[in-house]
């Protein structure tokens, strides 16, 4: 009898002096100044199916004690002793499903050696009524100028709502001088049932890929920078000549267009047609996206320049009306011209039509390479723009991509450490107003800081690929339906080069 | 010990029933004794006999000392120099494709070879590895020369070693796993002919997902045994259309690859010249010596020759004795065979990437012939050995040679991390960090890459950017040391004036944005306007000119050999002059000290070409001797002899 008294007194002692810390949190508060984690996801909005936010703690301390919390449901609470918090897939899916709208509370504890907990932070983060697209697609690749080898790109699919990540399409090759490059994959209205890539490969050229209805199809047409029509009709892409242009100072990279014209392509007759009012000789055009009704298409245009006034090429926003029906083009209206000094590309209309993301950039129509590039947003209905303040920084912000229900923009930032680029998220309100924008969550946290590939052209889509990687590979090398379009132009001339096309130019004249 | 000698008196039973196994002509019969021999070697020849043993190990002294003071594995890495991270994603990277995992394995064990003690016992003991396997192997088929042919492997490993970019360690780690998983195969030996099948095809598909290819061995010696020691052919059916069907499926439903790839991936057969014999020789030895050991002993061609031709009748050729013979003089061949010229080659990529010029110079000297990469790598040394003016015509040169510093050549996939090193010393840094990322791009995140990237980003002050660089490189192994040095420096706890030789690149950098891209001259001439005292550049320069035969700009640059303080013209700029003299009226040398050797070999030389009336092809070899090494032999033939 007395030794169970004993045990008893033992498990109440036990649980007395777990409960002590409370007098030393007093005594080494920390304050919001110094609050430190990585990735920075204090004061943000998130989706409510967005995987556990992993983050690091950046002080050291003994222990750590970590309590996630919103309104309604149960906590989340994590002891560890590594500053490496890993919160659980399950608990924290439940919790934010429930708080849809509310607060979320992360409170930081930390263990010091001299005793006692402290409160190293507490970050107050937002979920949002809306949920983000469940499935990211983006393309990986290193950090390159010219040369591509073969696999060490790749085009990727990750569900956000986890930390799953699987390989779209990478191309990798085991014999001598093997190289595949693959860019500009584009969805029709955010559905993986129609989709497009372009492929360049040392052995098969310059194809493009396309899915329709789960059968894949090698097209023999090189095509960048695609847009689908939202029937499925039609498919704009761009014809560039790029050449790399590189600086002894300051950024290294830079790129310059010497052709750029827009051709159509129509899947179901096989046809390339070049409407000429995108494709004016003295002109430059590039970055094809249709209006999500298909009555218009925007692209950027610019007046042709030698290489040598390569910082002179300034293009404007230019809309031209179309007739899904007939196919036919108006002459475009210049839709927005920026003040001298700025050049537009990449133009992204939200899916209702209301907004429009471009970049704007010192000049040139390649954002990615340059610094000073900046996201803008552009109210559609009276043409006012402002700058994404929230959502930049002073590096490169582009190839942004629209959620399916516009309330979500996920955009290449190379904020994180000014070279590679990493996927942001950032939510835009019905006023067109952008919260401050996360790095996709990954399963370690330290991801980033390791990871020595730069994230291209996120593209967000509602579901899966559904066609498998041995599919496409089989439709670039062994196709089974290969299609050759026709052409209504004049054949196209040695200087046709497909975009991404990088090639070294002549010096600069001294 | 009582068990060993036990153990050889069993072997010299089962000695003795081979040589009846041997001599008796009846199949049938000889198919039993063959069981029988195969089950006494079971129970004791797993253990090598004591001489057995002695012979091995001396083998293994012999062939460890040959790699670590022949070959060298430093030299391997410097050549190949190989990427390696710990992270979770460069691992889950190889599993792209089969035998991923075996790539992985072969990386991580490459990174010893930078060690030549470590490295040499890393290849010492695969091969060893793979020795004992095969070892094993042909124990279980057959008593005769099993511990001398399963040496075989190692000397055609050893014959490969002379070519400093073969795949050794791939090779090594997916030949050890098929001999691994025949020698398992062949130990589990179940006598239930389904239990066979199923162990058989897990084992095949854990290696065709581990070794791709390499199953081809696995599936040789597995069917060999089937059809020759357990004469089944339904068997042997089955292993053969499971090699074929594997792959194929592993193609249509689970990897994305080349059907050739899903069949040969990771057997380097290929583009390798003389390496493709040895490839071949290293996979096919071991099912080719089962097949015909068993063809010689079950028509018993031996005992037939020996009896009917007396072979082996004198002493000194007794078999035992023979395989002695034998191995002396194939160790003898293998020193002969040796490749020296490619060591040679190998050592000036090792030095000068360890910056070691003098021992560049060293190895140079004894080369025959120079690749592409030997120049970058010579002219580079003769600079830091402040001599590049002096002796760079010593070497081999021609007038086409690039110094690739541009890129409208072209980008040198060989070169493209050496030429970095050149643009960045000269203090191009922006053109540095474009070569180096062209390297990583084609050679992968080696830590000569990652370390040149973290540098250039100092220089650049873009300590984000050479901060990632550094966390990237912190995964690598053994570069913890530089790893910690600089980053001090990107920190702030340091600056760049504590670290001399990126404070002497940091004066030099380019302060003018160039926008475009340009040659060799017009970046050498870059250099100079940011810094005319970049003497490396300066020097490349007038290399340059004299490669190109430009004496006119020769002349026009040499005020700045005095502004740069030399002492006097060096020899080929002299030599130089004094042609440009000769040739060009107005002239004038005199302010330039040029050294009367200098113009006595000069008139000899103008004597004895005139001498020749004319004919190149004559002259060309009647000067090479005496003026080979001269800026005069150059000029006139357009290359050194």
């Amino acid at each position: 009898m007395m030794n169970y008294l004993y045990y008893i007194l033992l498990v109440v002692t036990s649980f007395t002096f777990m409960c002590i810390p409370s007098s030393a949190e007093t005594r080494n508060t920390i304050t919001a100044d110094e609050q430190r984690i990585y990735p920075d996801y204090s004061g943000i909005t998130i989706p409510p199916n967005i995987a556990p936010l992993n983050f690091l703690i950046l002080d050291s301390a003994d222990a750590y004690s970590v309590d996630i919390s919103s309104q309604d449901g149960a906590g989340i609470h994590i002891r560890s002793r590594s500053p490496r918090i890993q919160i659980p897939e399950d608990e924290w899916s439940e919790l934010l499903a429930r708080n849809k709208g509310n607060s979320l509370l992360i409170d930081i504890k930390s263990l010091s050696t001299s005793g006692g907990w402290s409160n190293y932070c507490t970050l107050t983060n937002r979920i949002a009524q809306d949920k983000i697209d469940d499935y990211l697609f983006y393309r990986l690749l290193n950090w390159q100028f010219s040369k591509y080898s073969s696999g060490t790109m790749g085009i990727y699919q990750r569900n956000v709502s986890s930390f799953d990540e699987d390989t779209v399409l990478r191309v990798r090759e085991r014999k001598d001088a093997a190289a595949t490059c693959l860019n500009c994959h584009t969805f029709l209205n955010k559905n993986t049932d129609t989709m497009a890539l372009h492929i360049r490969n040392s052995s098969v050229g310059k194809p493009m890929l396309m899915v329709r209805d789960g059968a894949v199809y090698h097209v023999d047409q090189p095509a960048g920078l695609l847009s689908w029509h939202p029937s499925g009709e039609y498919l704009a892409y761009s014809v560039n000549f790029f050449a790399i242009i590189m600086h002894s100072v300051g950024y290294t990279l830079d790129v310059f267009d010497f052709k750029g014209d827009l051709k159509i392509y129509q899947p179901d007759q096989n046809i390339t047609t070049a409407p000429p009012q995108l494709n004016k000789p003295d002109l430059l055009e590039t970055w094809p996206e249709w209006s999500p009704d298909g009555r218009y298409i925007y692209f950027c245009r610019a007046t042709k320049t030698p290489v040598e006034e390569y910082d002179q090429a300034e293009y404007n926003l230019m809309r031209a009306a179309f007739d899904p029906v007939t196919g036919a083009f108006k002459e475009p209206e210049i839709f927005f011209a920026p003040l001298t000094g700025f050049s537009i590309a990449q133009p992204k209309v939200s899916p209702d039509g209301k907004f429009m993301v471009f970049c704007m950039i010192p000049y040139g129509s390649w954002p990615v390479t340059q610094p000073k590039s900046e996201l803008y947003l552009m109210n559609m209905t009276n043409r006012e723009y402002k700058p994404l303040d929230t959502a930049n920084s002073p590096h490169c912000e582009s190839y942004h991509s629209w959620s399916s229900n516009g309330k979500w923009l996920v955009f290449s930032s190379k904020r994180l450490d000014g070279l590679l680029s990493r996927p942001f998220i950032t939510h835009i309100d019905a006023a067109g107003k952008a919260s401050k924008p996360f790095v996709i969550p990954q399963e370690n946290p330290e991801f980033y800081k390791y990871f020595p590939k730069t994230y291209n052209v996120p593209e967000l889509a509602a579901e899966p690929i559904k066609v498998t990687q041995q599919r496409l590979f089989k439709a670039v090398f062994n196709p089974e339906r290969i299609l050759k379009p026709r052409s209504d132009s004049e054949p196209p001339s040695k200087s046709d080069q497909p975009a991404g096309e990088y090639r070294d130019v002549l010096p600069h004249p001294q | 010990m009582g068990n060993l000698k036990k153990s050889n008196l069993n072997i010299n039973n089962a000695g003795r029933r081979r040589d009846k196994v041997g001599s008796t002509s009846r199949h049938g019969k000889a198919t039993n004794r063959l069981l029988q021999f195969e089950q006494s070697l079971d129970n004791t020849l797993l253990l090598p006999r004591p001489w057995t043993s002695a012979f091995w190990g001396c083998c293994f002294i012999i062939y460890f000392l040959f790699i670590l003071f022949i070959v060298n594995p430093a030299l391997r890495y410097s050549t190949i120099n190989p990427e390696f991270l710990t992270t979770y994603w460069f691992f889950s990277d190889f599993l792209n494709l089969p035998g991923g995992i075996l790539e992985y394995l072969a990386a991580f064990l490459n990174q010893f070879l930078q060690f030549q003690w470590i490295g040499a016992f890393v290849i010492t003991f695969l091969t060893f590895a793979v020795c004992a396997c095969a070892l094993f192997i042909l124990r279980k088929f057959t008593g005769n020369w099993h511990s001398f042919a399963a040496l075989i492997p190692a000397y055609f490993l050893a014959v490969a070693q002379d070519s400093y970019s073969y795949p050794l360690m791939i090779t090594l780690v997916t030949l050890l796993s098929a001999l691994a998983f025949s020698a398992l195969y062949l130990s589990i030996n179940f006598e239930n002919m389904i239990l066979r099948i199923i162990t058989f095809l897990i084992l095949l598909l854990i290696l065709y997902f581990i070794a791709a290819g390499n199953i081809f061995l696995f599936v040789a010696i597995c069917g060999l045994y089937e059809l020759l020691i357990k004469r089944n052919y339904m068997v042997f059916t089955v292993f053969l259309c499971a090699s074929i069907i594997i792959p194929l499926m592993a193609k249509e439903y689970y990897y994305a690859m080349h059907i050739h790839d899903a069949y040969t991936g990771l057997i380097p057969f290929y583009h390798f010249e003389r390496y493709e014999y040895i490839s071949l020789g290293l996979y096919l030895f071991i099912p080719v010596f089962l097949l015909v050991s068993y063809l010689l002993r079950r028509y018993s061609i031996i005992s037939t020759l020996r009896r009917k031709y007396h072979l082996f009748s004198r002493s000194f050729i007794k078999p035992p004795l023979l395989k002695y013979y034998i191995f002396s003089a194939l160790v003898i061949l293998l020193f002969f065979m040796f490749d020296f010229q490619h060591k040679r080659l190998a050592e000036v990529t090792h030095y000068a990437r360890t910056e070691q010029w003098d021992n560049v110079l060293d190895s140079a000297d004894a080369l025959d012939s120079f690749d592409p990469a030997t120049y970058t790598d010579v002219i580079h040394a003769l600079y830091h050995r402040d001599t590049l003016l002096f002796t760079a015509f010593k070497y081999p040169l021609y007038n086409k040679y690039q110094l690739w510093l541009g890129f409208r050549e072209g980008i040198p996939i060989d070169r493209a991390l050496k030429i970095s090193g050149l643009l960045f010393e000269m203090g191009q840094i922006n053109k540095a960090e474009r070569m180096a990322s062209e390297a990583m791009e084609l050679n992968g995140y080696t830590a000569d890459i990652l370390k040149k990237l973290v540098l250039i980003n100092i220089l650049k002050h873009e300590f984000n950017t050479a901060r990632q660089f550094m966390n990237i490189l912190s995964k690598t192994l053994f570069n913890d040391a530089w790893t910690s040095e600089y980053s001090t420096l990107i920190s702030n706890n340091k600056s760049i004036n504590d670290f001399p030789e990126l404070e002497r690149i940091h004066a030099l950098r380019i302060k003018t944005d160039y926008v475009g891209n340009y040659e060799n001259e017009a970046i050498l001439d870059q250099c100079l306007d940011a810094n005319s005292g970049n003497k490396m550049a300066f020097e490349y320069l007038i290399l340059h000119y004299l490669i190109k035969r430009d004496l006119g700009s020769i002349y026009n640059h040499l005020f700045m050999f005095d502004t740069l303080e030399y002492d006097g013209l060096p020899a080929h700029v002299a030599e130089a002059m004094l042609l440009l003299q000769k040739m060009r009226d107005g002239v004038s040398l005199e302010q330039y000290n040029i050294s009367k050797t200098t113009e006595s070999r000069f008139t000899e030389f103008h004597n004895k070409f005139m001498s020749y009336r004319g004919d190149l092809e004559k002259a060309a070899a009647g000067l090479a001797s005496k003026f080979g090494d001269t800026y005069f032999y150059f000029y006139m033939f357009g290359s050194t002899p």
